[in-house]
Order: C-alpha cells, then structure tokens, then sequence
C-alpha cells in the first residue's frame, strides 16, 4: 500500500488540513459574531486541504523520477515550494482583506464569485489548466536536484494560482461553509484531473454566477 | 452533414460482397507504367483536390481532420502519444479510402480498388519513395498530384535517395508484449488521461511511425504557417502529402502483423479503450461515429486485409523490460539539460547510491531503459536524432509532433514533454561482455541526422543546413527489477 502511494504523509495532511477547517468552521458557527477578514492559519489549512490533491500527480511524477534515496526528500522539496507560492497568494489576501474590512460579508462574496466566474472564462485560465503537465527536468543528485525540485514547485504553483486564485481568495477573507469549501475542492480538482471537468472550465460560471445570485438575493 | 449513422452501418457487408485487399504499392507498380489501383488514387485525388475547402469530402479538408492551421468542425482531431493513436489512424483511413472509392467507382474502376501501402522497411527499391510519388504527370498528361513541388518533400527523399534501415525499422515494436501499459515500453502508447506526466508515446508510433514523417518531409521554414514545404514533418499539413495516407496504411499493417505474431499480444480490453467514440465523414459527407471496439478486425468489421500480415521472424530475444515489474528506478542520468545543433556526448551522472544497481544492470534479471524527457524545440528541425549509450546504437527519435505540444492553446490532453523511450537491456548486457559498461563512464551521444542527399549528388553537411537548436532537458537510465527476483 505505502509502495503504491509512497505519498500517504502528504494524504494524511491533507485529511488534517481537512479536519482543521472542520474544527474551525464548526467554532465559527457556534461563536457568536463573525468578522471577515484573513486568518493565516485558515489560509494555511485552506491551501493544504484544496490545493494539495490536484498536484499529486506532479508529486508522484517528482517521486519517480528522482533515484530512491532521494524519493522522499524530493518530494518535500517539491511540495515545499509549491505551497509556498499559495502562503505568497496569502499575503494578498491579507491585503485584500483589510481593504474590504468595512464592505458588508454579503457583498464581498457577490464580488468575489463575480470576479471568479469572469475569470473562468479568460485566455489566461484556459491556459494554466492545459500546461498542468509541464514538467521541468531533473538532474539525479546533488544541489541541481533540490533546485530543479524547487523549480517544478514554483512553476505549478504559479500556475496553479494563476487557474484558481479568484474563488481562494474569496475563501481566504470570508468565512465559508464547509460545504461549500468542499465543492470548490471538488471543482478545483476536477479541472485539472478529469476529461468532464476541463470541459466544465466554461459552465462553472454559471455555477458561480448562481451562487452570487442566491447570496445578493437570499443573503 | 446531418445525421449520424450508426456504426453498425459500417459493417463491412453492406457494401461489398467480398474482402478488398491492401497491396504494397511496390508489388503494384515495381516500374514506371502507371498501376490502375495506383493511377485510380492519383485521379481521385485530382478529383478531391478540386473540390471546395469547405466540402469535407475535398483534400484540404480531409487534411485538416488530421489537424490544421485552422479550426473547424470536425478538425485537429488527430491522437497522437496516447493509446488512442493505431484506432484513430485506423478509423481515418477507413473513411478516407471509402471517400476515394466512391470517386473511383464513379471514374471506372479498378472494381477492387484498395488503399495501397508503402512498406519501406524492405530493401531498395522499396524503401525509396514509390516512383508514381515521382513522376510529374498521369498518362493523359495532367498533372500528377501525387508529386508535390519543390520543396514539399525532402529533397532527396524525393529524388529517390534510400531510407536509412534504421528509420524504417520496426523491429523495438514488434518485440514489444504489451499493447499499453507495464511500463513505458509499450507497442500503442500510454493511457490517455487528462494529466499524465511524462507520458510514452507506443513504440511503434516512435519508430518508424514519427522517423518517417520527418525524413520524408525534411525541414520546413523557421515558423512556416502553411503547407508549401515538408509537409510531413508537420502534423498540420502531413495529410496533405498524399503519400501519408500510404505511410499510415503501413503502420495500420504494422498493428496486425503485430498480434499475428502471438506470443500474449492483443489489443486493450479496457472499457474507456474499446468505448471511446470518434467522429468522421463518410463518402456521402454524412457524419460516422465509430468506437474503437468497431473497428478491431478489419475483415469482418471494415472488409478489408493486407496482401501481406505475416508476423516478422521474430529473431531477438523478447524484451527484458516488458516482463518487468512496473516498478522501476532512476539510476543515472544527464545532470543538465543538453542543447544541440550538432553531435553531442554528455556524462550520465551515476550518484553513489544507485552505483551497485547500476553494475548489475547486465544481470538478466535486470532490464533498463533509456528516456529522453522535457524536449524542447520551437518547431520540429526536420531531421531525425540518433540515440547512442557508450557509443552503441540505441534507437532514433524525432520531434513530430512538437509543434502542437508547444501550442499553449490547444488541448492536446496535458501531453506537452512526451517522453522517447528505449529497452537498452541487451545492449548493456553487449556492453558489459565487451568491457564497456563503467558506472563511472557511461555516456550517451546525440547525432542529429543530415537528411539524405539526392542520389548522385554531395551530401549537404550538418553545418550547412543551420540546424535550430534543440534541447533535451534530461536523458536518464532507469533500471527495472525483475518480477521473480527476491
Ligand atoms: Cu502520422
């Protein structure tokens, strides 16, 4: 099993960066009044939960592909340098968030749903989605490796952000049901990993354009 | 185009009473007197060629189903470096030739007509461009659209200059088990997923498939977007050449003689293999959806065979990796990416760690393979590269293809960096024998190929032709363990 999915320490924080937006959604619903605005704990969770398993691939492409005593270890640097790029997006969240702190939650979200179902639709988008199995070579051993490996990371994490920031960033600064949270997951990774979510790359703006609706009219 | 029939149309005996045979275009016409079946192919496309752009039955737009500058309905359909390559191909053909039938019926006959191959893995004169590709014009006096002008092919291709054996080899795919699958080495390519990294086109897509298309075609203009010169080394005008259509019928040849030969090979049983729909034209202009478990026996599905399927002799010993476990190693490999123009030789790097595995990669219970990974290439130079380890041959590879790899708009299913691949395990167990195998001085070469010159005439030098660089951003070794070794 472990030999199958060498990367089942990576699986596992990804069901605890889960379990830790569980907790943390659940205390907010119990809490009495909620204010928007960026945790960087959250985001850190968030990035691990929502952006972690559609990269898998690259990681296992990382794994393969280094000599056996390196698998490990070129995996985490891999990783590593990915995240960092999403932790990076985190401080424009932060930015966000203080500029958008007096703006009702309620119009924020419209907003942010609005922005990212324009974005669905952008040149840019359609692009990252098709360069999501780009590599970059990777030398055998030595400070060469871990550079390449760094390299790899940052690439897919630029490109990763450049597919999903509008809704993440929405995610960062307003406080969203884990449902919800879930199935933007679910998008996110569909996307990039299946024939039936590329082609809903287009439809998925009406699914956010909806979502606005029903928040500017429901609330 | 209206409705879509159903495939079961197509079922061979709706049409006919009795199986068409493809024939080797040089059994047909080993001289200069026009074959019927042959000069029939050459009027019909004169005849396809006059027809409007927009009529999917005319040349241009057949060519563009293939792929295109352009887009349309219909178009850029091609699958190339997925498993889908030998059935798509397939189905194309199929279409083609009922297009070009129709437009022979009409003009005469021969009342058999068949597609006709070019096997050039044979020795001269077959494997030189069949003459009616070179004769400018038909027996009535028009032009023959089977020659193309100046330029459309390799010069010396052209002229009559022989393929080399290495290009028309088909051998590294015959001795393949697997049609998919069980590592890279594969006979139709890997599984065709949204994202797979690295992703191996089959062997025999690599060789002669890819070789050919380029040594036919020969370089094309830097950034050149239409179809005037070497059309084949372009994925976007090959179907234009009329000589592709043939080329292809040899590879579809190929897919049959390989599971002639036995020994466990057979076609994927996997559902998303045998479901997947592809859509085509019919000679009505009807649109035809087929799925790939339609078309898997051309007699009684397609009626029709080749004059020839005997499986090759199967000589050298089967393949080491293919009864490998998948679980394989990286063991070696360049440690920076290699840019060329010319013949270049760069250290595989062998880290400490991986340098007993390494040693014992001529054990028989070991089996390794060479990967050339991450290439990059504006545009395919139009000369084939061959692949040396320690000074051995390897294999040959070409950059067909690249083109729509590099398109960052087109979804072309995540492929961009295929991955060439080679079983070296019996030329490291030669190596070793010979006192050649050193984890301290392995190495592997890269020649860029010059094409060849005009019978007769000087070969132009490598320096000559301005080659634009490539890149190769790793070359790796990886070894595979045995399925039975502890
Ligand atoms: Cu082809």
């Amino acid at each position: 099993m472990i030999q199958r999915y060498p990367q089942w320490w990576i699986a596992g924080g990804v069901v605890a960066a889960w379990a830790g937006l569980a907790a943390t959604t659940l205390g907010h619903a119990l809490g009495p009044v909620h204010h928007h605005g960026f945790d960087p704990v959250h985001w850190t969770l968030m990035c691990v939960a929502m952006a972690v398993p559609p990269n898998l691939p690259a990681v296992r492409h990382v794994y393969a592909n280094s000599i056996r005593v390196r698998r490990q270890w070129a995996s985490g640097v891999y990783l590593a340098a990915y995240l960092a790029v999403w932790l990076g997006l985190g401080g424009i969240a932060y930015l966000v968030g203080l500029v958008t702190a007096d703006v009702p939650e309620r119009t924020v979200a419209v907003a942010g749903l609005g922005v990212a179902a324009a974005w669905q639709v952008t040149r840019a988008k359609r692009r990252a989605v098709l360069a999501c199995a780009r590599t970059v070579p990777l030398p055998p051993a030595g400070r060469r490796a871990d550079a390449a490996c760094v390299r790899f990371g940052l690439r897919q994490g630029r490109r990763c952000v450049v597919s999903c920031w509008p809704l993440m960033l929405l995610m960062g600064i307003v406080a969203v049901p884990l449902a919800a949270m879930a199935a933007a997951a679910v998008l996110m990774y569909a996307e990039e990993r299946t024939t039936a979510g590329r082609r809903l790359v287009g439809s998925a703006v009406v699914l956010f354009s909806a979502a606005a609706t029903a928040i500017a009219v429901f609330g | 185009m209206t409705s879509a029939a159903q495939s079961d149309h197509y079922d061979g005996n709706s049409q006919e009473d009795q199986v068409r045979v493809r024939r080797d275009v040089w059994g047909l016409m080993p001289g200069a007197d026009w074959d019927p079946t042959v000069l029939a192919y050459a009027k019909a496309v004169q005849v396809m060629q006059a027809r409007p752009a927009t009529d999917p039955r005319s040349w241009s737009y057949q060519g563009a189903i293939h792929s295109a500058f352009v887009t349309g309905p219909l178009m850029n359909q091609c699958q190339h470096g997925t498993w889908f390559f030998l059935a798509w191909h397939r189905m194309y053909l199929y279409f083609f030739e009922r297009i070009v039938r129709a437009n022979v019926d009409a003009h005469g006959g021969p009342a058999d007509f068949a597609l006709p191959y070019w096997n050039y893995d044979q020795p001269a004169p077959a494997n030189t461009l069949p003459l009616a590709f070179r004769t400018p014009a038909l027996p009535d006096g028009s032009a023959n659209p089977l020659m193309l002008a100046p330029g459309g092919r390799s010069a010396g291709i052209a002229g009559g200059a022989q393929l080399r054996p290495q290009d028309t080899s088909s051998a590294a795919a015959m001795l393949t088990t697997a049609f998919v699958g069980r590592g890279p080495l594969s006979f139709g390519g890997d599984v065709s997923l949204p994202v797979r990294f690295a992703r191996s086109a089959g062997q025999l897509e690599q060789q002669p498939h890819n070789i050919i298309h380029t040594v036919v075609g020969g370089p094309r203009p830097r950034g050149a977007t239409d179809c005037r010169i070497g059309l084949m080394t372009d994925p976007r005008c090959a179907a234009l050449d009329p000589i592709f259509w043939l080329h292809h019928a040899n590879i579809d040849r190929l897919w049959v003689t390989w599971l002639a030969q036995g020994g466990g090979r057979s076609d994927p049983t996997d559902a998303r293999w045998l479901n997947q729909r592809f859509t085509f034209v019919d000679e009505h202009g009807a649109l035809v959806n087929l799925t790939v478990a339609d078309i898997l026996d051309t007699v009684s599905q397609l009626n029709y065979r080749y004059d020839d399927q005997t499986p090759a002799a199967v000589t050298a010993p089967a393949p080491r990796v293919m009864r490998m476990a998948p679980d394989e190693e990286l063991v070696a490999a360049t440690d920076q990416p290699v840019t060329l123009a010319g013949p270049v030789t760069a250290a595989l790097v062998v880290p400490g760690s991986t340098r007993t595995r390494v040693q014992r990669l001529a054990d028989p219970i070991s089996a390794a393979y060479l990967a050339v990974d991450d290439i990059e290439a504006a545009q395919n130079p139009g000369v084939v590269y061959d692949l040396l380890l320690n000074d051995a041959y390897v294999g040959t590879f070409s950059l067909f293809g690249i083109e729509l790899m590099n398109d960052p708009d087109r979804d072309h299913e995540g492929v961009p960096g295929l991955r060439h691949t080679f079983d070296v395990s019996a030329i490291v167990t030669t190596l070793e024998a010979d006192g050649r195998w050193d984890p301290d001085e392995l190495t592997v070469t890269v020649v860029p190929v010059a094409p060849a010159p005009v019978p007769g005439a000087r070969a132009a030098g490598l320096e000559e032709l301005g080659l634009e660089p490539i890149t190769l951003g790793r070359i790796s070794l990886f070894a595979v363990e045995s399925e039975t070794a502890a």
